[in-house]
């Protein structure tokens, strides 16, 4: 059995009398890219800050890579790679200086790797941050992301906002880098088409909830459906209810 | 660490720049003479801790707040570096920039050293250098720095964990000065953040165990605080208080200093007065003096007294006015020229005469003026202590061409039938304020102890007519601006008391052989220039009214408040059971006589 990269247990998170997070349980195997869809407002951004330790769950737990998420926070940010839905960046510095101010937290950082990232998007590394466009700036949060050589990449809604051809490079470089063995991606997205292009595993959450969880081959083999008629399917008929 | 650090200092760049600016423009202000003199003064005591809150409250209070409301704060919490990391590194850089801000802030109050013509600047700068006063500040408003950083925690924006912050220290200093007034006996002045009336900062900052222990408290709170602030932010980094939370933690503050501050001004039993008199002084009268003796009270103004009957208290009576026009009770200083024995006031003051005003002794009854003693036409720097009656004899101490003496007068003579040079007025140094001023002198059984400039002296009265200098102590001074302002006496039991003044403290004397008082000791002391003794208990005016306290071991007990629901306590005297308090001015210009019975 391959073991998981990521473990969600139980996972609850209740915001006053909305519970935006409702028992949630799902895992990712190792060396996986897993998709994690929702609709707006279903909850996705809240799971992956939860799995983040950016948020304290209300219940559960959640394993990263074998280590408990909460406890072993510190020792597991160097092995996981996250970049949030709209990135925020120190403005005032320099691409070049958040660069190397980035790195000196990580004790293995790959420096050719973020710098032929840097190229590729064609990022100006003396451009301050406050001068970039969205898309760019997301551009430079993933590669600093990739820096610290993840074993876990978690990706919030990354291409969202950005236009059509950036978006390409994205997922062209979240494929390249599951090329490595035993890498991992996580992302939430709602762009069914372009994950179906990537990801082979899924999981699908609605109001908090999981509604389907596995990878998307055995998906499609059981529902007969494609991705994106299993989502409808999935999360649609509440919507008419 | 390394990179935070870089970070926190480039984040807190303006606050330096700003700091540099402006010490160095006040500097370059203050060497050209733009402010006068006073503004460094004004600096010291007001403006210096107030900006160094302003400064230790901005810097923190955007540290966490401002990076958990642009959201940077989850670019570093996803980083392989631990929330404390994060803390303490903010800590580390705010603290750098503080120190170097701080020693800004306390510099300009040490700039220009030619400006001493004011006393309190001229007493501060005596008393302690940039040095003393910068390790004995740094360590408070550290603290202070380290509680907003705190409160920078617990919100989401910056102007949020000031504004906590600041509720905080509003709180707190007004909470400070409640029990500033409330504990005056205790060693809390040595704590507090500002520079106030009695010292308790220079105090701190001029004696290196207490500099030393205030500050290692205060810094140790300071990184307890911080190790707070870690612990909160790891905990959950983003569970921070919403407006509500910030509005009830805000209200929570105040309830919980409210709280305290009534419970500390409730601490004392109260006792009511057993009864009050209330009168209208002389319109064109300067001074109002109040003297007792059992259950009669007079109160004497410039040219006129009254006396008043307190046999039945909840119903005084005044039994006698005597008018003594052309007289003037108070040509300096103040204080009580007069004394209270048999019924018969005796009054030192100046009648007006021609050629020149005389300096008279007037012995006043309810019946009126029965007997004046004349000491001589009145002169310039001349002055006159509180007449002392015994038995025959009138002793006054009396400050004359620079030398202090005690002349004794014979009541049935009315003449002077000795003089004894108890002090001759030397400052101590050039720079001292010539402040010559009259006597101290308190009578306890056959001794008199005389409070002079340069001495503590205890004369003996064994022969009445020929008093004798028993022994004398120097007078050690606080400041040397000290020199020559009157030491008021009192006397508990074994204990003779001494206010000194720039701190003010209670010095204390044992009297076991009241020949040779042994100096036992310095109490902290503030705010009472007045002290009066039965022999078991002290009094003093104490808000609005009079505070009962006695001394015992090392540290003086409050024991009751004698409140009169009043304007305060102007002065107070004892006699008999009584202890009498002459109210300040009512509103309508009224004042009042309280009495109290003394367990």
């Amino acid at each position: 059995m391959t073991p998981h990269a990521l473990s969600v247990e139980a996972l609850s998170k209740r915001f006053g009398h909305r519970l935006a997070v409702d028992n949630l349980t799902f895992h990712v195997p190792a060396g996986s890219v897993c998709a994690f869809l929702g609709r707006n407002g279903s909850g996705k951004s809240t799971t992956l800050r939860m799995i983040m330790n950016l948020l304290d769950p209300s219940a559960g737990a959640v394993t990263l890579l074998g280590l408990d998420s909460r406890r072993d926070h510190t020792a597991l940010m160097s092995r996981i790679g996250y970049v949030s839905e709209s990135p925020v960046l120190y403005d005032w510095m320099k691409v070049r200086q958040l660069v190397r101010f980035t790195a000196q937290f990580y004790p293995h950082w790959n420096q050719p790797r973020v710098d032929e990232l840097l190229d590729r998007f064609a990022v100006d590394r003396e451009q301050k941050i406050r001068h970039l466009s969205r898309g760019t700036q997301a551009q430079v949060a993933l590669a600093l992301a990739l820096g610290g050589d993840p074993e876990l990449l978690i990706l919030d809604e990354p291409a969202t906002g950005l236009d059509v051809l950036v978006r390409r490079d994205f997922l062209q470089t979240i494929i390249q880098l599951i090329q490595q063995e035993g890498r991992t991606v996580l992302f939430s997205s709602h762009l069914l088409h372009e994950v179906e292009r990537v990801a082979d595993h899924v999981v699908i959450i609605d109001r908090g909830r999981l509604v389907q969880a596995g990878s998307i081959e055995e998906l499609k083999r059981h529902s007969g459906l494609s991705l994106e008629e299993s989502f409808v399917e999935a999360v649609g008929p509440k919507e008419r209810q | 660490m390394r990179p935070l650090l870089w970070k926190e200092l480039h984040d807190l760049r303006p606050w330096l720049l700003a700091g540099v600016v402006v010490t160095v423009s006040l500097e370059l202000l203050l060497a050209t003479r733009v402010f006068n003199p006073s503004f460094v003064s004004t600096w010291m005591e007001a403006l210096m801790p107030f900006v160094a809150a302003i400064v230790s409250i901005g810097l923190a209070g955007g540290q966490i707040a401002r990076e958990r409301h642009t959201r940077t704060l989850d670019f570093l919490l996803v980083r392989p570096v631990s929330a404390p990391v994060i803390v303490w590194s903010k800590f580390a850089a705010g603290s750098f920039v503080l120190t170097l801000l701080m020693a800004g802030v306390v510099a300009l109050g040490f700039a220009v050293p030619e400006f001493t013509s004011d006393i309190g600047l001229r007493f501060i700068r005596e008393q302690v250098g940039f040095r003393q006063l910068f390790a004995v500040m740094l360590p408070r408003f550290w603290f202070l720095y380290g509680l907003t950083l705190f409160c920078s925690v617990l919100v989401d924006r910056s102007v949020k964990a000031a504004a906590l912050a600041a509720v905080v220290v509003c709180t707190t200093a007004i909470l400070a000065i409640a029990f500033y007034d409330l504990a005056p006996f205790s060693g809390f002045v040595y704590w507090l953040l500002f520079i106030d009336g009695s010292g308790g900062l220079i105090e701190a900052a001029k004696s290196p165990w207490l500099s030393a222990i205030t500050g290692l408290v205060f810094s140790l709170a300071a990184l307890s605080v911080t190790a707070a602030s870690a612990a909160l932010l790891k905990r959950s980094p983003e569970r921070y208080l919403g407006n509500l939370g910030l509005a009830l933690s805000a209200v929570a503050v105040i309830g919980v200093a409210y709280a305290s501050g009534y419970a500390a001004a409730h601490r004392l039993p109260v006792l009511a007065p057993a009864g009050s008199f209330t009168f209208h002084p002389q319109p064109d009268s300067n001074y109002v003096g109040i003297l007792a003796e059992r259950n009669l009270a007079v109160i004497f103004e410039d040219q006129s007294l009254r006396f008043l009957d307190f046999t039945q208290p909840s119903r005084p009576a005044q039994v006698a006015a005597v008018n003594l026009p052309l007289w003037t009770s108070s040509w300096d200083w103040g204080g009580p020229k007069a004394a209270l024995q048999d019924g018969a006031v005796l009054l030192a003051g100046h009648r007006k005469h021609l050629p020149v005003d005389e300096v008279e002794l007037a012995i006043v009854t309810p019946a009126g003026l029965i007997d004046e003693i004349p000491l001589g036409p009145v002169r310039p720097n001349v002055y006159l202590s509180t007449p002392i009656s015994a038995g025959p004899f009138v002793y006054l101490g009396v400050t004359s061409d620079r030398v202090c003496s005690l002349l004794t007068y014979d009541r049935a003579s009315k003449r002077q039938v000795a003089s004894l040079e108890l002090d001759r007025v030397r400052p101590p140094s050039s720079g001292a304020n010539a402040v010559v001023a009259p006597l101290r002198i308190l009578r306890r059984g056959a001794y008199l102890y005389v409070a002079s400039p340069s001495y503590l002296t205890a004369v003996d009265l064994a022969e009445p007519s020929r008093p004798a200098i028993a022994s004398q102590l120097p007078a050690p001074l606080n400041s040397v601006l000290a020199y020559g302002i009157p030491r008021q006496l009192s006397w508990q039991d074994n204990r003779l008391f001494e206010i000194r003044l720039f701190p003010e403290t209670l010095a204390s004397y044992n009297l076991r052989d009241p020949a040779r008082p042994l100096a036992s000791g310095d109490f902290i002391y503030h705010r009472a220039m007045t002290i009066n003794g039965t022999g078991r208990l002290l009094y003093r005016p104490w808000r609005s009214g009079v505070l009962e306290f006695r001394a015992q071991d090392d540290g003086l007990e409050a024991l009751h408040y004698l409140r009169a629901d009043d304007a305060g306590a102007s002065a107070l005297v004892l006699g008999g059971e009584f202890v009498y308090a002459l109210s300040a001015p009512h509103r309508d210009q009224s004042r009042s006589v309280h009495a109290f019975r003394v367990r």
